[in-house]
């Protein structure tokens, strides 16, 4: 039960999180509705667990637990790859700007 | 538009870090043999490399920050195109390449054979391939996964050595920072149907620049940037 508390406190913080940032501006709309939909998924699963079972039951996995465990890594290995191709987008934009930096402080410059 | 003294016709690209031990020799000899159209770009480099590089015939330009080496090469076709250039070279700083080369990729190109010339360490005779096991061994995955990539038939696919006309490097768009963007290239070349030649180039190995080059890691890594690449 003390962990339910626990999981219960921590999923109305990282709401409250993703409201405020919200409200600044930096999340979109439907990402909040999305995360909203994932926190109070979780949330669901850890008071009434058997709902969890039943699911898993029906698409060949023992327990509901697992099936959770299972969802969770595929959503972490594609959120990392989300984040990976993010960071490379990233990368080339600094290179461009890097490179056009570059290249206008050289219509300074003459030959030697 | 960029303000060049004299008419750029053939540009010599050399992408530049940390390489105060080698550049001064590297640009003495190209300088030597009147190659005097060089522009040097400095990728944020932490030692003198720049500084020395002001001691010579060429231009310098910098990265305010490090960007690798594809970037670093990329920034200088851009403002060899931009002057003007007809030809462009791609030399290495680190004291591996021969100025005696730079003539043989340029021929075919000066007689229009092709639009790109590629140097191989491997088409040189056996006698004066003087290339240490471990490089062959990563040469060799590199040649064999370009190979399978790009459907060409190539005997080296990592040297920096090569020459292309300015309508080939108009044509060749190569977004990758760090060593992946020789892939790249290659890649560009295949799909675009580049005519390009292979041409024997001696390549100079020294602990230094042996200790600079890549590694296994470094392998690994590109084939990952190439996947993550394709998938984006």
């Amino acid at each position: 039960m003390i962990i339910k508390i626990f999981i219960t406190f921590f999923v109305v913080f990282a709401i409250s999180r993703v409201i405020l940032r919200h409200r600044e501006g930096s999340v979109k709309k439907i990402a909040l509705l999305i995360w909203i939909f994932i926190w109070s998924g979780i949330l669901f699963f850890v008071w009434w667990p058997k709902v969890s079972d039943y699911i898993a039951h029906s698409v060949g996995i023992g327990r509901g637990v697992d099936a959770l465990v299972y969802i969770s890594l595929v959503a972490l290995f594609y959120g990392m790859f989300r984040i990976y191709v993010k960071l490379e987008f990233v990368e080339h934009e600094i290179t461009g700007l890097v490179r056009e930096m570059a290249l206008r402080d050289n219509n300074k410059k003459e030959w030697k | 538009m960029i303000l060049f003294q004299q008419k750029m016709k053939t540009v010599i690209v050399i992408p530049v870090f940390n390489e105060e031990k080698t550049i001064g020799n590297v640009l003495s000899d190209l300088n030597k043999n009147n190659y005097n159209d060089i522009i040097v770009v400095d990728d944020a480099s932490s030692d003198k490399s720049a500084e020395i590089a002001r001691n010579y015939n060429c231009m310098i330009i910098e990265h305010l920050i490090n960007r690798g080496q594809g970037a670093a090469l990329k920034t200088g076709i851009v403002l060899a195109l931009n002057g003007g250039a007809d030809y462009i070279v791609t030399f290495d700083a680190d004291g591996q390449h021969q100025v005696g080369d730079i003539k043989l990729l340029l021929e075919p190109l000066y007689a229009k054979k092709c639009e790109v010339t590629l140097g191989s360490r491997y088409l040189t005779e056996l006698s004066q391939r003087k290339i240490p096991l471990m490089r062959k061994v990563l040469h060799r995955l590199a040649i064999v996964y370009t190979n399978f990539t790009t459907r060409l038939n190539l005997s080296d696919t990592h040297n920096g050595l090569r020459a292309m006309t300015a309508v080939a490097a108009e044509k060749i768009h190569f977004s990758q920072d760090r060593y992946a963007h020789a892939s790249e290239i290659l890649e560009e070349i295949a799909h675009k149907h580049i005519s390009f030649m292979e041409i024997p180039v001696t390549i100079s190995y020294t602990d230094y620049s042996l200790a600079k080059g890549q590694k296994i890691g470094d392998f690994i890594k590109i084939l990952f940037k190439i996947f993550v690449n394709k998938l984006r």
